[in-house]
């Protein structure tokens, strides 16, 4: 293996694993909630079996919740399946804004715990490419966590996507440098994704934005 | 006496449940849907176990424990995690955590760790008392 598929696929398991952990994470949060509820209506049919009076209403209300997190779970399991399934193709159709909306609900948890609120402004229609539909999640995912770490003034990030000349650009504002050395994206950690998936990275420190080129085709 | 206790979790219908399932048992438990509305209430009111999840945003339970306990050292918290891993349980213990349980978390075990956070609690402020007492006795030279 060479060096820079050994570093991608050291990546791409990276990313995997973290993405598992709060996919893990949600289902456990729906289990235990889940968990508690059925607890209480366990605490309520002992009650009912020592003379008190069970209340419809709250027994309806209690399984009301169970299924909300049914519903729930569902839902995560099938985040679950979309990301298990993003390496079946090598190549393939992809809508930008739809991936690119998968891969920060994806990542929702772990971009509030870095206290950074990621909004996306979507294109006006969609805007399609050919690419890997993982390594390009791996790559949004990679360039999100960078920016996070630069972010500027408030801590929200809009993640834009237009069409341009090149292909299809994500702007990601503002990012700012970090005072030392500048962005440093040679040292970034998507560097061999960029490459890899045909991309161009580029920091307009005068405008704040971090710009993710991304061709028409791979 | 009921066990008083804090509860701390970013899912409110976790802390709903849960707390009714305290209270049907005879706790007291009052609620926070953050780490920073946690230490705000640990600063005005007394409990005797703090259950705070691990992973929350802003503040996660790591960083709430090291926060609480720099508060009140004596404070007996109990982490709650989805995924439980034996480098976070060592973290927590290094940071003075009582107890690290996953969930589901099963009542009966979380009720005794409780019971016994809150005998840890009654110690530490006996002998917190009785060390009050002696500086004062040898402050005055009885």
């Amino acid at each position: 293996m060479s060096m820079e598929t050994e570093e991608l696929a050291g990546t791409g398991v990276r990313y995997f694993g973290k993405m598992m952990a709060a996919i893990s994470h949600e289902i456990k949060n729906s289990l235990a909630i889940i968990n508690e509820n059925a607890g209480l209506m366990e605490d309520l049919s002992l009650m009912a079996k020592s003379g008190h009076q069970l209340d419809p209403e709250r027994v309806g209300a209690i399984s009301g919740r169970v299924i909300k997190q049914v519903q729930r779970a569902d839902t995560t399991v099938k985040k679950m399946n979309r990301l298990a399934h993003s390496v079946d193709d090598p190549v393939k159709e992809i809508d930008v804004a739809d991936l690119l909306a998968f891969t920060m609900e994806l990542g929702k948890k772990t971009v509030a715990s870095l206290g950074v609120d990621l909004q996306m402004t979507p294109p006006a229609s969609p805007v399609r490419i050919n690419s890997n539909p993982f390594l390009l999640m791996n790559l949004m995912w990679e360039v999100m966590g960078y920016a996070c770490t630069r972010v500027n003034g408030a801590p929200i990030i809009t993640i834009a996507i237009a069409k341009s000349a090149k292909g299809v650009e994500l702007v990601f504002s503002p990012v700012s440098d970090d005072g030392h050395d500048g962005f440093s994206l040679e040292q970034a950690p998507f560097s061999g994704l960029v490459s890899c998936l045909n991309a161009e990275i580029l920091a307009l420190a005068d405008r704040q934005v971090l710009v993710l080129i991304l061709p028409e085709t791979v | 006496m009921s066990e008083k206790i804090l509860l701390v979790d970013d899912e409110k219908e976790f802390l709903e449940a849960m707390s009714e399932r305290m209270t049907n048992r005879g706790m007291e438990v009052t609620t926070a849907l953050s780490a920073k509305e946690a230490i705000e209430k640990v600063k005005n009111e007394s409990f005797d176990a703090i259950i705070v999840d691990l992973l929350m945003p802003e503040m996660d339970g790591l960083e709430a424990l090291e926060t609480l306990k720099k508060i009140n050292a004596d404070l007996q918290v109990i982490l709650l995690t989805g995924n439980a891993t034996v480098e976070k349980g060592i973290e927590a213990m290094k940071l003075g955590a009582m107890d690290l349980l996953e969930k589901p978390a099963d009542l009966n075990n979380l009720t005794e760790r409780i019971k016994k956070a809150k005998a840890r609690k009654m110690i530490l402020v006996e002998k917190h008392t009785e060390e009050k007492i002696k500086k004062i006795i040898s402050s005055k030279g009885w």
